[in-house]
């Protein structure tokens, strides 16, 4: 038995009772398969970063259990054939840290677990936010054609190695090229 | 030209192992406006975790959580 991770995409114009439905019949499939479920995190209606068959919203459902490694590849091809799920994956769960993920629960359980992650993802932003604050001190000072450099990566070039510098102007030069097309 | 800042991974620092590609907001950190992985010479990652970074964000764009590229491109 190994621990897995499934996270699938159901389409986002179904209403609550055909999500329910798929998410039951999957997580039947899968007991049947000999799968045991340690939690299934309904993490809820979300913008897909890109549409996908015309689709801009998707429920996301994650599904850990352990199971066979033979378990995987029927579950997988029976997710296949139905056209309301979007996008599925499994990867191995390396278990070492809790998911710090939204969970909605199921429908009518009242169940709204927020362990939200912003917590522990604050240092990255307050990182991120103090380097942005430097480099357009600097940057301003030296040079002026940083008009079109907003991000934070073309900004940290102006600062740095001769060499970065170089690969920083290729950089932009694609940008342009890009645009010309 | 000013050599100020030595830059140093923020998972090491952090002692951060949690390379989950649920964590849509962290790897907004690594990727630029286009949507791109931004390399490790600009961000200061290390090799190791520059690896496992590249992966979460991959996956995370096969799930939609995280863009290929952006909008305003397409």
């Amino acid at each position: 038995m190994k621990k897995y991770d499934t996270t699938f995409v159901i389409d986002g114009t179904l209403d609550q009772n055909q999500r329910e439905e798929i998410i039951e019949k999957y997580e039947k499939s899968l007991k049947k398969l000999g799968g045991e479920f340690d939690r299934i995190i309904r993490w809820g209606m979300r913008k897909l970063a890109y549409e996908i068959k015309k689709r801009t919203h998707g429920y996301y459902v994650i599904f850990y259990y352990s199971a066979e490694p033979s378990a995987i590849k029927p579950f997988e091809a029976e997710m296949k054939l139905n056209e309301n799920i979007l996008r599925f994956m499994t990867i191995l769960f390396d278990g070492k840290h809790p998911e710090n993920i939204r969970d909605e629960g199921a429908p009518g359980s009242e169940k709204i677990v927020t362990v939200d992650s912003t917590e522990d993802i604050q240092p990255f932003e307050d990182d991120s936010l103090e380097i942005d604050d430097d480099i357009d001190m600097e940057s301003v000072d030296d040079e002026s054609d940083s008009d079109e450099t907003e991000s934070l990566n073309e900004d940290e070039i102006d600062d740095d190695d001769e060499e970065s510098e170089l690969s920083g102007d290729d950089e932009t030069e694609d940008i342009q090229d890009k645009e010309d097309k | 030209m000013l050599r100020t800042k030595i830059k140093v991974c923020k998972f090491c620092v952090n002692k951060d192992e949690d390379f989950n590609y649920k964590h849509e907001r962290k790897w907004r950190m690594f990727i630029n406006e286009r949507g791109k992985i931004i390399p490790r010479r600009m961000t200061g990652t290390c090799a190791k975790h520059q690896r496992k970074l590249t992966t979460s964000i991959k996956r995370a764009r096969y799930l939609a959580i995280l863009p290929f590229t952006s909008e305003m491109i397409r």
